[in-house]
């Protein structure tokens, strides 16, 4: 993938991810075949601002993890009424981290397939 | 590339001791000392409707004290409840004796199974439903 394309996706999708690994995202786009480079630019990726939108709104009914893919913890805070309320204020603080984390699982899929 | 994010299963087991372990005491709280943690649904305090796990653990002091079927009008969650803190414990220990990741599989393939659409619709379905009958019996 050439200089251009790579900034071109960086800079549009630098809220996605983590500042400190959008240098190895580069990295790993800079030696990444064409072919694979077009299927790139169609992923969608999850937004971390929305996400900790729905953890403030139905964050005690998990809806923030069902959001991010988490469907095993989203039950768990279902079923526990969001933790008794301490899990849910401890993802206001994580579900951003966790979001983004998650978009570079699905970034890496996109590369690897 | 650092994947923390990813469920592990170090991740998982620790989630699950802590949720086992807090649960038990919440239950303890509540049948020895009658609920005094002020602690309970976030999302009731907020909006002042019950959320539709609001009284599971009521069900679960029914069924403690053998009220089977007041377990069910309070809330049928609680046999769900009663049902993952007797057996996650007991998994994880295992898992732990025998050195297995079964627990952890078990999960992979139960996040993979729900996001079905034939197994989440209906599961949806019934969540609603028992959010519904929850704020019919509050009011």
């Amino acid at each position: 993938m050439d200089t251009q394309k790579v900034d071109m996706f960086v800079m549009t999708n630098t809220k996605f991810f983590d500042g400190f690994q959008l240098h190895s995202i580069k990295q790993q786009l800079l030696n990444l075949p064409d072919e694979k480079a077009d299927r790139l630019f169609f992923t969608q990726f999850k937004d971390p601002t929305m996400s900790l939108i729905i953890s403030l709104i139905g964050g005690s009914l998990g809806i923030d993890r069902f959001f991010i893919g988490d469907t095993g913890l989203g039950i768990g805070k279902l079923l526990t009424c969001g933790g008794l309320g301490i899990w849910t204020v401890i993802d206001l603080f994580l579900i951003m981290s966790a979001t983004k984390e998650k978009n570079l699982i699905k970034l890496q899929e996109t590369l690897l397939y | 590339m650092n994947t923390s994010g990813a469920m592990t299963g170090k991740k998982l087991y620790l989630l699950v001791l802590a949720v086992s372990l807090s649960g038990y005491v919440w239950i303890a709280s509540n049948v020895l000392f009658h609920n005094n943690l002020h602690l309970g649904c976030f999302f009731m305090k907020m909006t002042g409707i019950p959320c539709p796990a609001c009284g599971s653990t009521k069900a679960i002091v029914c069924m403690l004290k053998g009220d089977w079927c007041g377990a069910f009008v309070t809330n049928p969650f609680g046999y769900f409840i009663a049902a993952l803190m007797i057996i996650l414990p007991v998994w994880l220990i295992a898992d732990m004796i025998f050195r297995r990741d079964s627990l952890f599989r078990f999960y992979g393939t139960f996040e993979r199974t729900v996001r079905k659409r034939g197994v989440y619709i209906p599961l949806i379905a019934a969540v609603a439903v028992n959010w519904i009958w929850n704020i019919i019996k509050y009011y």
